[in-house]
């Protein structure tokens, strides 16, 4: 199988985040291999693997989520988390909940069941 | 209401629209005619190593920083496109900086930016600006009047989102404080 592969530079940003799932589908289900270079942390969320970078070295990559959960790391280097993976985590920690959420719709049914 | 009118009352404020600095990129720091450039480049967290070098040759966050140096003796600040720019330490470390500049230099801050979150501890005054014409002013983060303009940020999303279901969440802007909330909510 060939994979055709793009290269996006920070162009995403100010694109609807509904359009920027949509067009990451596409490219998914094309079979075109995509790498996104943003500061924009919640885009992260739309990808399969993630490479962390500062100063031209990598900091460390892997599956996003692991990746993601690596706060202490992500947070020496001034990242931020996405919003939905934050939330996760600092709910673990009240023991409010066992595991990463990345929807607000199975978080909520969750918590208020 | 024009800008300088909204200024007169408030300290920062926040302007949701696009901004592009005025940064002449062939030019070295050196020769940008900053006041006390040593000084300057060392309040924005920048240092003396960054003279020599082209602005060009700068990162996106160094030249937020050198944009911002070259403004801290105006009486009006006007600086931008700071979401995109700056890591959220850099940003955190500039909005400290923006308020000691207003609360302590008397300094009127204008930030202009497409991500409401900027605005966050640093102004409740939002204004939606397009082809210098105001659009659309509040002072609340949840107004969902101003989310016909720019994208909501999540944590006012998730807010709204549960809220729909009246399960009384505050508005709050601050994850700790709403970690906090959901805990009395559903213990």
């Amino acid at each position: 199988m060939e994979y055709k592969k793009i290269i996006f530079f920070n162009i995403l940003n100010n694109i609807d985040e509904k359009e920027v799932k949509e067009l990451f589908q596409y490219l998914k289900d094309n079979n075109i291999v995509f790498i996104n270079i943003t500061n924009n942390v919640e885009l992260a969320l739309l990808t399969s693997y993630l490479i962390i970078y500062d100063n031209s070295k990598i900091i460390t990559e892997g599956n996003t989520l692991d990746v993601l959960q690596e706060e202490k790391l992500l947070k020496r280097f001034g990242l931020s988390l996405p919003f939905m993976v934050e939330l996760s985590l600092l709910l673990k920690d009240y023991n409010l909940v066992d595991k990463i959420y990345l929807d607000k719709e199975s978080l909520v049914d969750y918590l208020w069941k | 209401m024009e800008i300088k009118d909204i200024l007169n009352n408030y300290g920062v404020i926040g302007v949701i629209s696009n901004y592009q600095n005025n940064l002449n990129k062939d030019k070295m720091v050196i020769e940008l005619n900053i006041n006390n450039l040593n000084n300057a480049l060392k309040m924005v967290g920048l240092n003396d190593t960054f003279i020599n070098k082209k602005v060009k040759d700068l990162s996106l966050s160094e030249q937020t920083k050198l944009d911002l140096a070259t403004k801290l003796t105006n009486d009006i600040i006007i600086i931008g496109n700071l979401a995109n720019t700056l890591n959220y330490k850099d940003l955190d470390f500039i909005k400290k900086l923006l308020l000691k500049l207003n609360k302590e230099y008397n300094k009127k801050i204008v930030v202009i930016d497409n991500k409401v979150d900027v605005f966050f501890n640093l102004t409740k005054k939002i204004i939606v600006l397009q082809n210098k014409t105001i659009l659309y002013e509040t002072e609340d983060y949840f107004d969902d009047n101003l989310y016909k303009y720019v994208r909501m940020p999540k944590i006012i999303e998730f807010i709204k989102y549960v809220n729909k279901d009246n399960k009384k969440l505050d508005n709050n802007i601050d994850i700790y404080e709403l970690i906090k909330d959901i805990y009395r909510s559903v213990s």
